[in-house]
Parts: C-alpha cells; structure tokens; sequence
C-alpha cells in the first residue's frame, strides 16, 4: 500500500512550510492548496487520507469548503483538522459543525499537531 | 369458672359410668351432684331476692343488707355473720344475724388485732380455721373476743370498692369448722353484693343532697335579687337553709362592722339559747364564742363538743338549750371579715366535710348579698347628688336667660360685630330702663359711638376727663354721677352734653382688652335716678360680653387671615412639589417647562404664560412652553429679540420687568403687542431664568386685567424660573450626555475591533516563531549544538508569554466590548488540569520549581468552558510560577457541595494587603497604564474574574507577603445547571 495522503489547504506559505518541514521526516506524502476553492478541487482529484484546513483562506472559506467536502460522497468521511488564528469561543464549534474532525488553535505546537495526525491516521 | 370447669368435669365422669352396672360408689356420686345441684339453685335464689331488695329500697342499706346476711348465714352455715363499715377507722355495723352481742363491736377501732379488721386493712379474706390455735400477740381482739362470744372458726372478707376497702363481711362458727373454697367465694359474691347495695345508697344520698344544696342556693339567690336593698330576708333565708342542710338545730348569722360582732338573724333557735346569743352579742372578736373566734381568727371553727372547749364562754347556756357541736365559718370579702354564720346540733356529731362546704357557700352569697346592698345604696347617694347638681344648674341656667340674647347673637354672628353690640346696647337699655346706651370704641384720641339704642343725637368727644364716658376711659373705672345737672364744675363736657341731649343720671364701665381700655358703656336717664348695684353688676357682664365679641371677631379675622396665608403657601409648596417632581422625573424639556408654566399661571391668579429659551449665539429668545392667552401670539413669532418686549428689556437688567397696560402708548413696545391686544391681554410680566449668573430664558406671564401684579407673585414667579433654570439645564446636560456617549460607544467598538484583528495578526507571525523553533529544538532540521538549546528554550517560552498576553489583551476586549460567550460542554477536570500543567511544566522546570496537581481520581464529570477555565488556571499558575524563586506551585481540586474548588498555590513573594483588594479589578480597557503594566499579573487576573464569574463562580486569594499565595477558583460543578452526563 503506497503511503498516506495528507493535503494542506493553506494561504499562508510560513504556515504551510512548518507542515512541510513537519512531515519532512515521516512517511507521509504532502499536497498543497493555498485557497478553498483549489482546496476542495484537489481533495477531490487525490482523495487525500487527512485534510488540514485552514479557516480564514480566500475565494473559498475553510468553512464553507468542508461543507462542500462533507457533501461530496468520495470526501464525507476523511478526516479534517481545522486549524485557526482566531480562537474565538465558538470557533471551535462551527468548525465542527461545518464537518471537522479535530480542531487546532493558532498558533499551535507542531508536535500537537503530528501527535494529532497520527491517531487520525496512523502512519504506514 | 373454675367451679364450672368441676362441673364439667364431673359430668362427664357420670357418662363414662353409665356405660357399665351401676355401684354404690355410683350412688353416692349422684348424691353428691344431687346436693350440688340444690347448692346452685339456693345461691341463685338468694342472689335473686338480694339484687331484688336492692333495686326495691334504694335508700334503706340496713333492709338490703339485713337480707344479705341472712342469706350468708343459711347459705354458709354459720351462726352469726355481721356487715361491718369501717368510717374513719372506727367499725359501724350495718347489719348483723346471729348473736345480738355483735352489734358492740359498734365504735371500736379498725385494727390487725382482729379477723374482720385485718380483712379490711390488708384487703384480703382472712379465713381462721380454728381460734384456738391463733397467736395472741397477731389477734389480740380477736383472741379477747373468743372468751366473750366462744367461737371456733371465723372468716371476714374484705368490701373493696375501687381497690379501697370499706367494710368487711364477717361469719363465724361456733364450733371448728373450716369454711370450703365454694363457701368462701360465695361470701365474696356476698360481699359484692352489699358493696353494690351500700353504693347504690351513698349515690342515691349524694346525688339527693347536691340537689337540696342546689335549691337551697338557688332560693338564696333568688332571695339576694328579689332584696337588693335589705340583707335581712337573705341571712333569714340562710340561717333557715343552712339549718337544714348541715343537720343542724340552730343556725345563727352574724355581721361584723369591724369591732362588734352583731347578731343578725336566727333560724329555729330555742328561746333559752336565743336569749343567751342576745345577751352575748353584740361583743368583739374573741375565743370565748364559736362566733367570735371565726371572726377573730378569719378562718373556719369547727368544734365537735363545745362543752370539752376549755376556752368556750357560753358553756351554761350551750348546756341548758343543748347545743354541742358548733361550726362557725366567718364571711370574707375582699380580705375583710363581714360576719360569719354558725350552725350548731345536739348531739356530739362532727359536721362533714361537705356540709362544711355548705356552709361556705352561704357564706359566700351573704358576702354577695352585702355587697349587693352597698352597692345598691351607693347608687342611690350618687343618683340623689346627680338630682342636686341637675337643681343647681337648672337655677343657674335660668339666672343667665338675662344674658341669653346677647350670648345667641354673639355665636350667631362670629365675623360681624354690629348685631352683638347692638343687642347687648338693646338689652342693657330694656333691663335698667334706660332712656339710652351707648357703646363706645377708643379710637386714636377719640372715643367713637359704634353702637346706640337710638339713634338720634351725637356723643363723641376726644378723651379726656371732663365728661363721664371720658372718664371712665382715663380713669380705667366706673364712673356713675346722680345728677349732670348740678355737676357741671366736675364734668363742665358731661353737664353740657346733658343739657343738650337732655338727661340727668349717667354712667359709664370702661371695657377692658388685654388689660386697657378700649371703650366704655355709657348709659344715661332723663331723670335723675341711681343705677341700683344689681343693674351695675349686670351692666358689668354686658360689659365683658361686649369685650368677648370684639375679642372673638378680632381673633376671627386673623385665623381667617392666617388660613387663608396658610392655604396659599401649602398650594405654593404642593405646586413647587410637583415641578420639583416633573423635573427629575422627566427629561422632555417641554413637558417640564408646560407643568412650570402652567403651575405659576396657576397660582399666581393669572390668565397665560410662555417659557423662553434664550440662545446667546443669536441673542433671542425661543419659545419652549406657553399656557393661556397669548399662545399663539409669541408661537408665531421667531424668536424676541434682546432689547425687544418685556422679555427683552427684562434681559438687558437680569431683573424681573412689569408692564402693568400695555395698551398705554408707550410703555410696551414689540411686534407682537397688536396681537397680545387683540388676544386681550393688558399686563406683563417677565422674570429671567439664570444659571450660574447667566441668562438661559424667561418666564413671561399675562393678565387681562391692567395693573400692577403683586411683589408676592413675583417672587413666586422667581422660585418657578429657578426651576425652569434646573430643567433647561438637566435638558442640555441630557442632550450633552447622550451624544458623548454615543461617541465613547462607536469609539469602544472600534478599539475592540482594532484590538480583535491585531491579535489575529499577532497570531500568524507567533506561530511561525513558535512552530519552527519548537521544530528546530525537537531536532526536526538536524541536531542543535548543545549551547543553542537554552536560548532556543528561552525564545520558545517567551513566545508562549507573549501568546498568553496577546490571547488576555483579546478576551478583555471581548469582555469589555460584551461579545465574550462560555462555550460550554461537558469537560473532565483532570484533563483541564492536565493541559495546564503540560503548557507550564516547562516553565517551572526552567527556575526549577516543583509543579505539581493534585485532583481527586473519583470527580464527577464538569459542564462549562472547558477552555476558559484551563486559561484561568494557566493564568493563575502562570503568575504563581513567575512570582516564585525557589519552591513549589501546586494545583489542587477539591469538590465542595457543588463547587469545584481549585486552588493555585505557591511559595512565592506573596501579595500586600492593601493591594488584594483590588487585585482582581485593576484593569479596564480605559487605563492608560496598561502597556506599562503589560508585563504584571493583574490583565489575566482581570479576565480570570470575569471568566469565573460568567461561570457563576468567584476567585479570591489568601495571603501574606513573604509566605506565598493561595489563589482560588470555585465554580459549579455544572454550569447553567446542565445535567450531568
């Protein structure tokens, strides 16, 4: 089985680099989008094993997209992380009403996040 | 029963011995049933013809008792069988069969040393089998009595009534015989049987006396309401009753007057003994009589033999009439003897406890009855001085009629005085046949005529002692002359006067008020005739009638005068009461303005008025309010011009301006006075409203009627524009108000959208800082060189610093700005608290402190903001870790009720106490000093208040400085009351 998907809808490119630099050492293979709209689209075309949204993206809201993922039968089920910078209360709460997994407040420890990834889904 | 058990038995023993051939044994058994049988049927026979004597003669024991005992003796085979009653520890045969000798036991005393008195003493059948046999030392009686009587066996059973035992049945045999378990209990179905006869009697006697001692009350009483005048029937009908009732002979009443004791009535008293009690009464309290010694001792005397009282005095004639037992029982009312009632008998015989009782009560209805009398015959006094005094005032009423008229007039005519004084002239002249009287006033130096009989001819004068009426004033006394006609050297006015007006006699009273004169009657006669001392006298009331009426109208007027002051100053304050009130209550200005104006319209007896509001930019003044007349005319207008009108001149003094005709040419000038004519109005007022020394307004005011308005009114006027000033005011510090605070509104809302953005913003670049360094250290990009790991540490925990500031600054903005909401949920505490102790560890491990929690395993599961809470606690321990150098931070949770308590504590520099006051609340948005502060403790603290109390919660510290702290966090378990899951 080849290795595991995980795609990263993000504007910011700091942001998507500390994912990157992440994931450098694991198994796990990374694509990018860097707005919802493209997000979404490639989600659909490699139905990755794991998304990491972004909330405040462009085009496309992070919200708005895994609304639109939850609604399309081959992306109802893979695992969102929602990652967002402005940790209001209630935030974490729309995000998993709109369809998220989990949920990571910004700024986060990138060692949360690995930890978090992995019992989604466990590396190779 | 357990006779009938033997019975039983035995029957069926006889069956059994019918079923083989009959013995002789057999026919002696069935002679003994035979014999029993007739056994039973004797006993139901006597119990018959007892219960039968009892319910025939109700009232005679003996006869009942009588058949008792002779049923006893043939039942039981004995030869004597007595009933004895023990009453007061003596033995009372009732009834006895057998030997006549019995009856001596009559009189001796109940004791052990006999069968029948051991029966009754220990309450228990006494059986003696053979009396030979019986120690003598235990039944001495009994003993003694065997060498009288020669009987072998005895038995007595006790008479037991309610457990008590009054009496025995006693049997005896002459020869040695012991009596049978059946004997025995038949005596006591006996025994039963005479203890129901003698109670059926006690209660048919007492049931019998309680009846005659309630009629004998009764007829005493009757008699008591039927005399209440005379006490003699009553203690007659007492004497007579208590007689009676106690078994008595004679019965004898006495009263005491407090040193005699007086005889007072006798019922049946023989006329030896009447004789006696005579000639020893009346006599003083003493012991020689029965009588006398109840009195003296206040208490009851009870003698049974009078003739063993070694102290008694009457002994000779208590002998010869035959009178021994004496009761004597003194009459006491309100602690004081009256009198007392003595009943005596022949025979030496105690009187009972309740024929004592008897006693006292009539005692008590004699008091009743005294009393009764005195009463009566107070009563009687007082009517008759009632009677007197009705007399007297009678008679007095009827002197006064002389003055009647003049006092009707003077109450009918309160405010005026013309028709008093002219009754009271009127009357003076009818009563001494005067040809005319005067009454004079002082006035000034003059005396002036205000009332006269006729009304001819003149008598005025100035004051002086030339003339009577003069006089009289100067003097300050009557002055009465004869004859004018030959006093002319002596009153050279008055003897001029007379001729003129053709009298002789004068006389003159001066009237005194208040201690001068302020007039005089002067009456005159054509011939020459004295005026008597009665008509003086009464001319002297006339007199002080005529001072009281001038008094009365004088006092009148001013109570009128003040009323009405009264009035108006109570209208003024219930006016100024109720601007007061419109204008705090109310913050529309032209409401307020419209209820003052209406208000000094109102009270100042005017017809319109107008509030202006005065604008200094333009220099004119804008009608707010008006009322009334004129309305229109100054509505229409745009604003009066300074310098213009009343209102405009009253601007240029800062004084209030009155133009009393405005139809004069000339004295009002403005474009609108064509239309205040026409509306009708002829005077003005304006009054200025001020404020802090400068003008705000005017209050104008109108009146139809040309003139002068009073300096009253204006001041009025005044007092109402003050309030005017107040509610200008209040309206434009509302006005100013509002808009300020509408300003601070849009500015706090964009200083706490400023503040949410930059926080967002500070986020994305933090968490790259925080991201790749927290990378690097764990060695994501190749091993770090040892001396890097520190600084790199550093950074890491900086940034979370600096994080923590950034997420505090964001949540008092959202606080502040009322957008904070509790995301709440179910949260276990442990974790809460494992959460904050994973972000501080290394914190703490940094200064090298202990770090540790401490939470019960078994807590329930919590419902809040899970997040909220673990940043307060991050805060707490956050502070707690920086303010301590060396020791340990401890987070402990403890469940208290419905509280989850936490506790943040630490060894640290501790906090002053001046300073805990206000440690949760030293920040607000507004506080310039809070980038200064940026580094200190108090911005989380802030926000960990708020966030326990939007829990329903509360935070408070313990401590001291230099022995650490002990921050708390309490809240409910389960916030909003959510169940628990």
């Amino acid at each position: 089985m080849s290795a595991r998907t995980i795609l990263s809808v993000e504007d910011n490119e700091m942001n998507r680099k500390i994912v990157r630099d992440l994931l450098r050492r694991t198994s796990y293979r990374l694509i990018e989008a860097h707005d919802g709209e493209a997000g979404v689209a490639l989600a659909h075309e490699q139905r990755p094993d794991l998304i990491l949204m972004d909330v405040q993206l462009p085009k496309l809201s992070g919200i708005d997209a895994m609304r639109a993922l939850r609604q399309a039968p081959g992306t109802a089920h893979t695992p969102i992380i929602a990652m967002t910078s402005f940790a209001l209360s209630g935030d974490e709460q729309r995000a998993k009403d709109a369809g998220a997994t989990a949920y990571l407040a910004k700024p986060y420890s990138p060692r949360d996040l690995l930890a978090m990834i992995r019992r989604l889904v466990p590396e190779e | 029963m357990g006779r009938r058990a033997k019975a039983a038995k035995g029957k069926s023993g006889a069956k059994r011995a019918r079923a083989r051939k009959p013995t002789k044994n057999d026919d002696a058994k069935l002679a003994g049933l035979e014999k029993r049988l007739a056994e039973a049927l004797d006993q139901q026979a006597a119990t018959a013809e007892i219960l039968r004597a009892i319910s025939g003669s109700r009232t005679d024991v003996p006869s009942v008792l009588n058949v008792v005992a002779e049923n006893a003796a043939r039942l039981c085979h004995v030869e004597d069988v007595s009933i004895i009653q023990a009453d007061g520890g003596i033995f009372r045969v009732l009834a006895y069969r057998g030997a006549p000798r019995l009856k001596e036991f009559e009189g001796t005393p109940v004791t052990r040393g006999s069968v029948a008195g051991r029966a009754i003493l220990d309450r228990r059948v006494v059986h003696v089998p053979d009396v030979t046999e019986l120690s003598e030392a235990e039944f001495s009686v009994s003993q003694a009595l065997v060498e009288h009587f020669g009987h072998s066996t005895m038995l007595a059973t006790p008479l037991l009534r309610e457990g008590r035992s009054i009496g025995a049945i006693f049997v005896r045999r002459t020869n040695v015989r012991p009596f049978s378990d059946r004997e025995i209990e038949l005596l006591q179905t006996f025994a039963d049987h005479a203890i129901i006869a003698i109670e059926n009697v006690r209660l048919f006697n007492e049931t019998q006396e309680a009846l005659e001692q309630q009629t004998a009350t009764s007829e005493i009483l009757r008699v008591i309401s039927r005399s209440p005048t005379d006490v003699q029937p009553v203690f007659d009908t007492i004497a007579d009753r208590a007689m009676r009732l106690c078994d008595g002979r004679e019965c004898s009443v006495f009263r005491f007057d407090g040193e005699l004791i007086h005889l007072a009535a006798l019922a049946h008293v023989s006329a030896r003994w009447a004789g006696a009690l005579r000639g020893a009464f009346p006599r003083p309290p003493g012991r020689g009589s029965m009588t006398a010694r109840a009195i003296l001792t206040r208490s009851i005397v009870h003698v049974p033999d009078c003739l063993t009282d070694p102290e008694y005095e009457l002994t000779e004639a208590a002998r010869a009439s035959g009178n021994r037992s004496v009761l004597a029982v003194p009459m006491i009312r309100d602690g004081e003897v009256v009198g007392a009632i003595t009943v005596s008998r022949e025979e030496p015989r105690p009187f009972t406890k309740k024929q004592i009782e008897v006693v006292t009560t009539f005692t008590d209805q004699a008091v009743i009855a005294i009393e009764n009398v005195r009463l009566f015959t107070e009563l009687q006094q007082r009517n008759e001085a009632v009677t007197q005094a009705h007399t007297e005032v009678s008679e007095t009423l009827e002197r006064q009629t002389a003055t009647s008229e003049v006092l009707r007039v003077i109450a009918g005519s309160p405010t005026d005085l013309q028709p008093v004084l002219d009754a009271l002239v009127r009357s003076a002249s009818r009563l001494c046949q005067t040809a005319d009287t005067f009454l004079l006033l002082v006035e000034g130096d003059r005396l002036r005529v205000v009332a006269r009989t006729v009304e001819e001819g003149g008598l005025a004068d100035s004051i002086h002692r030339g003339w009577v009426a003069g006089r009289a004033v100067v003097d300050a006394q009557t002055i009465h002359v004869e004859d004018l006609s030959s006093a002319g050297a002596e009153f050279p006015r008055g003897a001029e006067i007379a001729a003129r007006l053709g009298h002789r006699t004068a006389l003159a009273l001066p009237l005194f008020g208040k201690g001068l004169v302020i007039g005089t009657l002067f009456l005159r006669r054509q011939k020459v005739q004295r005026f008597s001392d009665k008509e003086i006298a009464l001319l002297q009331t006339f007199a002080d009638q005529a001072v009281i009426a001038i008094e009365n109208v004088r006092l009148f007027t001013e109570l009128q005068a003040r009323t009405g002051e009264l009035t108006r100053s109570v209208e003024k304050l219930m006016a100024l009461g109720e601007v007061g009130q419109a204008v705090s209550s109310s913050l529309d200005l032209k409401t307020v303005l419209t209820t003052i104006v209406s208000r000094a319209v109102q009270l100042s007896g005017l017809d319109g008025g107008v509030v202006f509001e005065y604008d200094e930019a333009t220099e004119r003044f804008m009608q707010r309010a008006a009322i009334g007349t004129a309305n229109r005319a100054t509505a229409a207008h745009e604003g009066i011009r300074r310098g213009e009108g009343v209102v405009g001149r009253m601007a240029l003094t800062l004084q209030p301006v009155q133009i009393p005709d405005i139809a004069v040419a000339g004295a009002y000038e403005s474009r609108i006075r064509e239309d205040l004519i026409a509306a009708g109005v002829r005077a003005l007022v304006a009054v200025p409203i001020m404020r802090e020394g400068r003008l705000v307004g005017g209050l104008a005011v109108n009146r139809k009627q040309p003139g002068e308005v009073s300096p009253d009114t204006v001041e009025l006027l005044q007092t109402f524009a003050a309030q005017s000033a107040l509610a200008i005011q209040n309206a434009r510090l509302f006005l100013e108000i509002e808009d300020k605070s509408r300003q601070l509104e849009v500015a706090s809302r964009h200083k706490s959208e400023f503040l949410a953005s930059m926080s967002h913003e500070l986020r994305t670049p933090l968490n790259g800082i925080l991201g790749f360094n927290e990378m690097i250290l764990d060695e994501v990009y190749g091993e770090i060189p040892p001396d890097l790991r520190e600084p790199l540490t550093e950074i890491q925990n900086s940034g979370r610093h600096l994080l923590r500031l950034i997420n505090n600054v964001l949540d008092l903005s959202k606080i502040e700005a009322g957008r904070m909401e509790l995301a709440l949920g179910d949260y276990a505490v442990q974790d809460t608290v494992a959460q904050v102790r994973a972000s501080l560890h290394a914190l703490a491990a940094d200064k090298g402190l202990e770090f540790v929690t401490a939470v019960p395993a078994d807590l329930p599961l919590a419902h809040g903001d899970a997040g909220r809470i673990a940043q307060c606690l991050t805060n707490l321990a956050g502070n707690a870790i920086k303010f301590t150098r060396q020791g340990r931070v401890e987070i402990a949770v403890e469940l208290e009720g419905e509280l989850v308590v936490y506790r943040v504590s630490d060894t640290g520099i501790g906090i002053e106490p001046d300073r805990m006051g206000t440690l949760f609340t030293e920040f607000r948005q507004a506080d310039p000093t809070i980038a200064s502060e940026f580094g200190g403790s108090g911005l989380g603290l802030s926000i960990t208040r708020k966030f326990a109390e939007m829990h329903g919660g509360r935070v408070w510290v313990e401590s001291e400085p230099g022995r650490g702290s002990r921050f708390f966090l309490a809240v409910p378990l389960r916030v909003g009351g959510g169940a628990p899951a």
